[in-house]
């Protein structure tokens, strides 16, 4: 009875294990401790609704099945672009930018031009035919 | 996780789920919508459960924050105003009283207690938690715990004894 005494004491302090809360519950029920009539708390446990579970199980069902609407859309979204892409490149081909088109003698005559500029510009100037007039280290008036 | 080790290892929580929710709520429906909640919640995060030890203590702490988030919606059957409102007929409780009865009447005055010390006790009383998987549940302190037991265990006896006048008690 010590023992018992002890574990009460113990217990509104909050301070035994489940198994000597089970003891004292079960002193209770056999009649021991009737002074504590917070051991006689119990809850029955309730019946589960019947559909609870088959609820859960068609749930479970019928997010798999859209999970599997989803992934078959995007797919499906992702081949149509594909396709819409290539039948445009199918339709409007590539652009070929216009390239100039030169027969042969244009491209002799072009030629010739280059080779004049450039003799041109190469070749030295003929000496000017000029007399000149006055001359000093400021000035110098000459005429052609 | 498969379908199948989902039905295998989570669905036979539901008891306990719906037990604790029908407690907290103290309605039948809403402990069950509560419980549908929670076992699709487990069901969309089933590929991180395989980390998780206790899947019991997991579940019910899903429970407590799935009823805290619509607690408003919830009241306590009864309080301690309309309790007292019956005393008339403690006189007759006192003569017919048996275990039974004792034990409406300590769920009764439960109900009435704060939502924290009423969790803790039917984590601990009901469910037979430890204090350190109650303290995974409710995110209080293994001390604060104890304290929030005692204190529970101690005024529920308090209103036994001197509220009803049940002197076989005393």
């Amino acid at each position: 009875m010590e023992k018992t005494e002890e574990i009460i004491k113990r217990y509104y302090r909050g301070e035994t294990s489940i198994e000597e809360e089970k003891f004292l519950r079960a002193q209770y029920r056999s009649g021991h401790l009737k002074e504590d009539p917070f051991l006689s708390l119990s809850y029955p446990s309730l019946p589960l609704p019947s559909e609870l579970n088959e609820k859960i199980r068609q749930a479970i069902r019928q997010q798999k099945k859209c999970a599997l609407r989803r992934i078959y859309i995007t797919v499906g979204s992702i081949a149509a672009i594909a396709i819409l892409l290539l039948s445009l490149k199918g339709i409007f081909p590539a652009y070929k930018g216009k390239t100039l088109q030169l027969s042969d003698n244009m491209k002799r005559e072009r030629f010739e031009d280059a080779l004049r500029v450039i003799g041109n510009v190469l070749e030295k100037p003929a000496p000017s035919q000029e007399k000149v007039l006055y001359e000093d280290k400021n000035l110098i008036i000459a005429i052609e | 996780m498969t379908e199948h080790e989902f039905n295998e290892s989570i669905l036979p929580l539901a008891q306990h789920i719906y037990d604790f929710a029908a407690n907290l709520t103290g309605n039948r429906t809403d402990a069950a919508d509560i419980t549908q909640d929670v076992l699709f919640k487990l069901w969309n995060s089933r590929n991180e459960l395989s980390k998780i030890k206790n899947l019991r203590a997991w579940a019910l702490k899903i429970t407590r924050n799935l009823y805290y988030d619509t607690v408003k919606k919830y009241k306590p059957l009864y309080n301690e105003a309309q309790m007292f409102l019956h005393e008339q007929g403690a006189s007759d409780l006192m003569t017919t009283i048996d275990n039974q009865e004792t034990a409406a009447l300590v769920r009764q005055i439960i109900e009435t207690l704060p939502d924290t010390q009423r969790e803790v006790i039917l984590l601990r009383e009901v469910e037979e938690l430890e204090y350190d998987e109650i303290a995974q549940i409710t995110g209080l302190g293994l001390n604060n715990i104890r304290t929030i037991l005692s204190r529970a265990r101690s005024r529920v006896k308090e209103l036994l004894v001197k509220k009803y006048k049940i002197s076989k008690y005393d």
